[in-house]
C-alpha cells in the first residue's frame, strides 16, 4: 500500500511545485473576478483541485501553464454557476418580496465594500485598462504580458487554437494602447506629440 | 484590405513576442521598413506591452490564503488512483497481495459471475417469447379436456359432434380458470406437459409458465395440485 513516507513526499513535491506560483495565481484570480474574497476562494479551489489530480500532471512538462489551466476551468466553471444563479432567486422572490428586498440591500453593500477594497489593492491605470478588456481579451493578455506564457502554453491554458491567441492578442493590445494613451504620456513612454 | 491589415498586425504581434520563424520574422521586417503605418503599430504595440509587463503589479497572496490552502491540503491527504494503490500493494507485500486477490477472485468474482450468469439464463428461460402480451405468471383452476368440454357444452351442434369421437388417450388438455377463461395448454413433444396434465384431469391446480394472454394459451413450467 502506498505508505505514509510516500503521501508526505507528494505533498511537498506539490507544495513545493505549486506554491512559488501562489501570487501569480492570485493576482491573476484577482484581475478575472475583481473581487478579493472570491479570489481567494478561487485560488483555494484551484490549489486543492490540483493537488487531488497532482498523479495526472506529468513532470516534464510546464507545472506553472498547468496550474493556470485548471485556474481557468475553475473560473469558467464558477461564473457559468453565478450566472445561472440569479435565475433562481427569480422564483423565490414570489414569495419573500420583501424579506429579498432587504437581502439586495445588504448583497449591494456587500458587493460595492469589496468593489472599494478591490480598487484599493489594484489602484493603477494599468488595472483600469485591463478591466476595460472584454474576458477573453483580457486573460490572454496577461497571460503573455504579465505571466510571460508563450503562445503554446496560452493555447493550452485556454483551450483555444493559437491564431486565437494571436489574435485575442492583438487585438487586447490594441484596445490598452487606446486606454493607457494618457498614461504613457504622463510616463513619459510617448512624447506629446506621439 | 481590413482582413490583410488585420492579419500584419497579428503577425507584428507574434513578431514582438518572438514567436516567429525565420522567414517570418524576415518577411514582417520587410513591411516594417516599407510601410511606414506599420513601423508606427509595431512601436506603438511594442511600448504597450512593456508598459504592462513593467507596470502591471504583482500582488503578495495574503498570508492567511497560504495557511488555509496548506490545511486543506494536509486535511485532504493524497489521494492516489486505483491503480496507484494497486500497484503500491504488490510493491509493498507481492506474495499476500497476489494471494489476497486470488482469494477475492475465488469467493467473490466467481461466485458473483455465477449468479449473473445464471440469473441471466432463467430469465431468458421465463420470457421465452416476445409476443406481445406474454409473461411469466399463475394461473388457478380446474384441468379440463378441451375436446370433452366443447363436446359436453355443444353437444347438439353439428360442430361439437366431431369432438365425440376423439381417443380418450389423447385427451387435449387445458385450464378453466377460476374466472370462467379456458386457457390452452401448449403441447410440446420434447416435454412431458401433456402426460402430467392428462393426469390431472378434473383436478384443481395452481399451473405457472408463461402466459400469452391474447391467445390465452398457457407454457407450462411448473405445477401444484390442490
Amino acid at each position: 500500500m502506498t505508505d505514509k513516507s510516500d503521501s508526505r513526499r507528494k505533498q511537498e513535491e506539490f507544495q513545493a511545485l505549486a506554491f512559488c506560483h501562489l501570487n501569480a495565481l492570485y493576482s491573476t484570480a484577482l484581475r478575472m473576478t475583481r473581487n478579493p474574497y472570491d479570489a481567494e476562494d478561487l485560488v483555494q479551489d484551484v490549489y486543492v483541485r490540483a493537488y487531488r489530480f497532482f498523479h495526472r500532471f506529468k513532470r516534464d512538462t510546464n507545472f506553472k501553464a498547468w496550474i493556470f489551466k485548471i485556474l481557468t476551468n475553475t473560473y469558467i466553471n464558477q461564473y457559468r454557476k453565478k450566472v445561472s444563479r440569479p435565475h433562481h432567486i427569480e422564483l423565490e422572490k414570489i414569495e419573500q418580496t420583501y424579506t429579498e428586498k432587504r437581502n439586495d440591500t445588504h448583497a449591494r453593500f456587500i458587493e460595492s465594500f469589496r468593489e472599494q477594497k478591490y480598487e484599493s489593492l489594484f489602484d493603477d491605470e494599468i488595472t483600469r485598462a485591463l478591466a476595460a478588456l472584454p474576458n477573453d481579451f483580457r486573460l490572454v493578455v496577461m497571460l503573455a504580458d504579465i505571466e510571460s506564457f508563450s503562445y503554446k502554453e496560452i493555447a493550452q491554458v485556454i483551450g483555444c487554437p493559437l491564431g486565437t491567441v494571436m489574435s485575442r492578442l492583438s487585438r487586447g493590445r490594441k484596445q490598452l494602447q487606446f486606454h493607457l494613451r494618457d498614461y504613457a504620456l504622463k510616463e513619459g513612454f510617448i512624447a506629446k506629440h506621439e | 484590405m481590413k482582413k490583410k491589415n488585420d492579419n500584419v498586425y497579428q503577425l507584428i504581434t507574434a513578431y514582438i513576442d518572438g514567436e516567429l520563424s525565420p522567414e517570418q520574422m524576415k518577411e514582417v521586417e520587410q513591411l516594417l521598413s516599407e510601410t511606414p503605418e506599420y513601423h508606427e503599430h509595431y512601436l506603438a504595440e511594442k511600448r504597450t506591452k512593456r508598459l504592462i509587463k513593467e507596470n502591471a503589479p504583482v500582488l503578495q497572496a495574503p498570508a492567511q490564503l497560504r495557511n488555509r490552502i496548506r490545511r486543506q491540503i494536509a486535511r485532504s491527504g493524497y489521494r492516489p488512483s486505483f491503480w496507484e494503490l494497486v500497484q503500491g500493494m504488490f510493491d509493498y507485500r507481492p506474495a499476500a497481495t497476489g494471494f489476497a486477490f486470488a482469494v477475492i477472485a475465488f469467493f467473490v468474482l466467481l461466485p458473483a459471475y455465477e449468479m449473473i450468469s445464471r440469473s441471466a439464463e432463467s430469465l431468458m428461460q421465463k420470457s421465452d417469447s416476445t409476443a406481445p402480451g406474454a409473461k411469466y405468471d399463475e394461473l388457478t383452476g380446474e384441468i379440463i379436456c378441451l375436446d370433452c368440454d366443447i363436446f359436453t357444452t355443444h353437444r347438439n351442434t353439428p360442430q361439437a359432434a366431431s369432438y365425440a369421437e376423439h381417443d380418450p388417450v389423447i385427451h387435449h388438455p387445458g385450464l378453466r380458470a377460476d374466472d370462467g377463461a379456458i386457457w390452452t395448454i401448449l403441447q410440446n413433444p420434447s416435454e412431458e406437459q401433456g402426460h402430467y396434465t392428462r393426469a390431472l384431469l378434473q383436478k384443481r391446480a395452481i399451473l405457472s409458465g408463461t402466459v400469452f394472454e391474447n391467445s390465452r394459451y398457457i407454457h407450462v413450467d411448473g405445477y401444484k395440485v390442490l
